[in-house]
């Protein structure tokens, strides 16, 4: 791969960082895993030459791809994609919502795979739901499906009033 | 509402990637690590394509075209020419043909 598209990854990796490994956690369940998923990622994507004009989706895509490889060869430990427990970054800002990471966690894993990976790559990941479904190679009427019913459910079960 | 309600799931805070990862791309994403690769593999073609060369080049013996059949012509008047060019007389057996070279 030459050097400009070298560069190009790096960028993008420390550009979106936190949004790699929020979606690979929370497809891993696994924080190790996780981080080796999209390590492995970007080794295909190194040994592939050339990357794709639309790059968002599809480096998304590949991490998908090595983190449900990763969650096959591995237990599930149910490590959460948020930041429960305590803080160990003293210059960390404060949680604004502390408890809610928590509660959060459990009620996502009561949806359903689909919708539960919809809302961590729009909410958390800002992807548009025109990425999310280049990612998926759904419809776009199929992710914002996934997306009103999962918010909806995650209201309800939260105790949200609409 | 709904607005309201997606703010409220982007206020929590998300895990963040341990410093082993970020070294670990780094060390991946280096640039000098893919420059080093790319120096060795031009040096070896380089090396490939002269060596191609010079073979291609050197004063090596070459096996010799093959031979094409020489043709001479002569000139056969009378019984000697009967005797050469078919049909060859039913009445006598012709001479077998014994060519010398003279200096």
């Amino acid at each position: 791969m030459n050097p400009a598209a070298i560069e190009t990854l790096r960028v993008f990796y420390v550009g979106n960082r936190q949004q790699l490994y929020t979606y690979a956690v929370s497809l891993t369940r696994q924080r190790e895993a996780a981080e080796d998923a999209i390590h492995a990622a970007f080794q295909q994507l190194l040994r592939r030459g050339e990357l794709a004009a639309d790059l968002r989706p599809y480096i998304f895509r590949c991490v998908r791809n090595a983190a449900l490889d990763a969650l096959r060869r591995a237990r599930v430990r149910g490590d959460s994609l948020f930041a429960v427990g305590p803080v160990p970054d003293p210059v960390a800002p404060a949680d604004p919502a502390p408890g809610l990471a928590r509660e959060l966690d459990g009620k996502l894993a009561q949806l359903s795979p689909d919708e539960r990976e919809t809302i961590v790559l729009k909410i958390y990941d800002e992807l548009t739901f025109q990425e999310i479904a280049d990612l998926r190679d759904v419809p776009l009427p199929t992710v914002a499906s996934w997306y009103r019913r999962g918010v909806e459910k995650l209201r309800n079960l939260m105790g949200e009033t609409p | 509402m709904k607005a309201d309600f997606e703010t409220q799931l982007r206020r929590v805070r998300l895990a963040a990637p341990s410093a082993d990862l970020d070294r670990r791309m780094d060390s991946l994403l280096a640039p000098t690590r893919q420059t080093s690769r790319r120096w060795w593999l031009g040096a070896t073609a380089a090396t490939g394509l002269a060596a191609a060369i010079l073979f291609l080049l050197s004063p090596l013996a070459r096996s010799p075209a093959p031979t094409q059949p020489v043709v001479y012509q002569i000139e056969a008047q009378g019984l000697m020419r009967e005797w050469l060019v078919p049909p060859f007389p039913k009445s006598q057996t012709p001479p077998a043909v014994i060519v010398t070279v003279i200096r």
